[in-house]
């Protein structure tokens, strides 16, 4: 059954910048079970970006304003569709914990008193362990905030609380990884986990506490929230305020 | 000797004059230290120095080969040579680099290879700086004032000729451009920079640009040098002397206030060459180290000429136990530090500290390589006018543009406590220059 994806992001400036350079992560990974359909993005202003894929393979465009701009919006539409997840082979690096996922004593030992028979229902009940742990808190952390510290806090979003159970997945042997997208339902963009067993990659947003199917579009999957950015920009100009507005919308055809 | 004295004091002074210094960063401040010249040279035959340029440019070309394989085919994984973890766990691996091919497939274009001589009389490799291996304008620049204060030195002296340094440079920073009509850049973080004064020498003496990131803006896949008055020119090659974290804020960190955005755009297309090439810091990874004899093996299939100080792996059972067992006799290094730190000399530790060492490697085996302590040759230096003998390591510098060479000189560095090992100019160590003997 195939999806339809709205992405717009509006930038307003409180002065001109210019020698705006961006990245953008913003078009469906094609992947195993996830494939694009189509998919078109425009970037007014921009007469030229560059199509490539970042280290994990997803859609990167990147490219200049040079002249000075108040605005800088984009807007991307598409359509994925759904396959039965095929087998994939395991990048080793998901293994590994990185600096915002570092998994500490306290939390391995949090994670070891919620493992269970088999990896399935570890990666279920962790990640509801996780999600009774972390209350839901916009505002409390930002984008460099690490598991540890929201583990801590027991406080964070979808990032922090992905995060932990990232940390903590890998903390007991199960590698995982990030994942930012849309989501039917959210005008913002949601980050969930994907955790590696039976030979494949399965998808559970701890933060709704749900398994992940359709209606989860995948933009891009790496170590943590910042293999992921969708949206990162250098600009000149002094002293400037940046009032940023996102509006997504994925909706069943 | 007062000859000796007056020549090191002028040394000194113009390098002070140059604004010559050494600084490095740790634990959140800056210290910035003079680097004192020793005006004893250490002295190396023609003979030797044919072995030791043969196993130097063995050893850049296997790691060169190691780069490629590991951020495209991973062949040596593959075959089981090195274990998977010791790559995806390093902070040195980038996974940003996967499948980028640089521009003529070279990645370590200027390595700095650190080796001491044992009182065995074999060469060991200490350590391999892959990313951006300073100081090659120290012993440049000794020669230099030496050759002036006291010609007559060299007229005693069959010394090679230590010049063409900036000519190896600039030939391999013209190779690996790929645009035509561009220009060569240093990239610098700024006159603020301990090493700004290398930066803008090498700068002068390659004809590359000396620049920082507000002279540099990528338009459109390509990137550009904004001269004065706005005109703009191309630029094929950067040798860069900021670290790959600060690089690009689009990719790496963030927060850099000295990379240039979107620079790894234009690299990743293949219309820049980046020297040395980014992600270079998983080959020179103290973990690594111990399987770069075996790459020599690998990728060349060579016996290695050049062997490295007796090392363990404490993530090999066989060699846990071993290092476990003989603690007091082994040097412990955490492979996650640089510069002279995380290295711990057993002999001197209480048993409490032992101990601690002990937990430490049961704890994270992967964390930390052992070796024996290479007993290495001592160095005479002037000290209080006297001669007195200390540690000494050489590093050599290889650059490889078409073919893979070997710079006939060296910065020597020693320490000036007596005893120690650690010749690391962040740890107070000071310099030689190293003259290789032409027809001794």
């Amino acid at each position: 059954m195939p999806w339809v994806y709205e992405f717009s992001s509006k930038s307003k400036f409180s002065q001109e910048v210019n020698s705006h350079a961006f990245l953008l992560r913003c078009v469906p990974k094609e992947t195993e079970y996830q494939h694009v359909i189509k998919s078109g993005t425009i970037i007014p202003g921009c007469w030229r970006y560059f199509d490539q894929r970042d280290g994990f393979g997803n859609t990167i465009f990147w490219g200049e304003i040079i002249e000075p701009h108040n605005v800088f919006s984009v807007l991307s539409h598409g359509i994925v569709d759904y396959s039965e997840g095929a087998e994939s082979v395991l990048n080793p690096v998901f293994r590994f914990p990185t600096r915002l996922t570092t998994c500490t004593p306290e939390m391995l030992d949090f994670a070891l008193r919620a493992k269970c028979s088999n990896d399935a229902e570890t990666v279920a009940n962790l990640a509801a362990k996780v999600r009774e742990l972390i209350s839901y808190t916009p505002g409390s952390t930002n984008n460099a905030t690490s598991a540890q510290t929201a583990f801590e806090n027991r406080c964070g979003v979808c990032q922090d609380i992905s995060h932990v159970l990232i940390a903590c997945l890998r903390g007991v042997g199960i590698a995982a990884r990030y994942v930012s997208g849309y989501v039917e339902g959210l005008t913002l963009s949601h980050a969930w986990t994907e955790a590696y067993y039976n030979g494949t990659w399965h998808g559970i947003d701890a933060t709704e506490n749900r398994t992940v199917s359709g209606g989860y579009i995948k933009i891009a999957d790496g170590r943590d929230a910042s293999d992921c950015s969708l949206n990162r920009g250098v600009f000149s100009g002094g002293n400037i305020f940046e009032n940023l507005e996102i509006n997504i919308s994925v909706k069943r055809i | 000797m007062d000859a000796l004295i007056t020549q090191r004091d002028s040394v000194n002074e113009w390098m002070s004059r140059y604004g010559v210094r050494f600084g490095i960063y740790k634990n959140g401040t800056f210290k910035e230290q003079i680097f004192p010249f020793d005006p004893i040279p250490r002295k190396i035959s023609a003979r030797e120095w044919k072995m030791l340029e043969k196993g130097l440019i063995q050893r850049v070309d296997a790691l060169n080969a190691f780069l490629k394989d590991i951020y495209g085919k991973k062949q040596i994984i593959k075959d089981g040579v090195l274990p998977e973890d010791f790559v995806y766990s390093s902070s040195g691996y980038l996974p940003f680099c996967e499948v980028i091919v640089p521009p003529k497939n070279v990645w370590a274009h200027i390595a700095g290879i650190d080796l001491v001589n044992g009182k065995d009389g074999n060469w060991y490799i200490l350590e391999d700086n892959l990313r951006i291996p300073s100081g090659a304008s120290y012993p440049l620049i000794a020669r230099e004032i030496t050759r002036s204060v006291s010609p007559v030195t060299f007229e005693n002296n069959t010394v090679s000729d230590n010049r063409n340094y900036a000519k190896l440079l600039r030939q391999m920073l013209d190779y690996v451009n790929p645009l035509d009509d561009s220009i060569n850049v240093i990239l610098t973080p700024g006159r603020y920079n301990s090493a700004y004064f290398e930066h803008s020498y090498f700068a002068e003496k390659t004809g590359a640009v000396l620049a920082e990131n507000r002279d540099l803006r990528v338009e459109n896949g390509i990137l550009y040098y904004l001269g004065i008055g706005g005109k703009k020119q191309p630029v094929g090659t950067v040798y860069r002397r900021i670290s790959d974290e600060y690089l690009d804020p689009e990719i790496f960190n963030s927060d850099s206030l000295i990379g240039v955005p979107n620079i790894m755009q234009v690299y990743k297309n293949g219309s820049l060459a980046l020297v040395n090439a980014p992600g270079n810091g998983i080959a020179d990874d103290k973990g690594i180290y111990y399987f770069v004899p075996k790459m020599v093996k690998y990728y060349l299939d060579e016996d290695p000429i050049l062997q490295n100080a007796p090392t363990f792996l404490p993530f090999y059972p066989d060699d846990r136990k071993y290092v476990l067992e003989h603690l007091q006799n082994l040097v412990i290094k955490d492979v996650a530090e640089a510069g002279g730190y995380g290295v711990i000399f057993c002999g001197n530790l209480s048993q409490e500290k032992l101990k601690e060492i002990h937990d430490l490697i049961v704890k994270e085996p992967r964390r930390w390589i052992a070796q024996h302590v290479v007993d290495f040759k001592d160095l005479p230096i002037i000290e209080d006018g006297k001669i007195v003998e200390r540690k000494a390591d050489l590093r050599a510098y290889v650059v490889t543009g078409s073919e893979t060479k070997v710079w006939k000189c060296g910065l020597t560095r020693f320490s000036r406590t007596p005893g120690s090992f650690i010749v690391n100019s962040s740890q107070g160590g000071g310099f030689k220059d190293t003259w290789v003997i032409d027809n001794a």
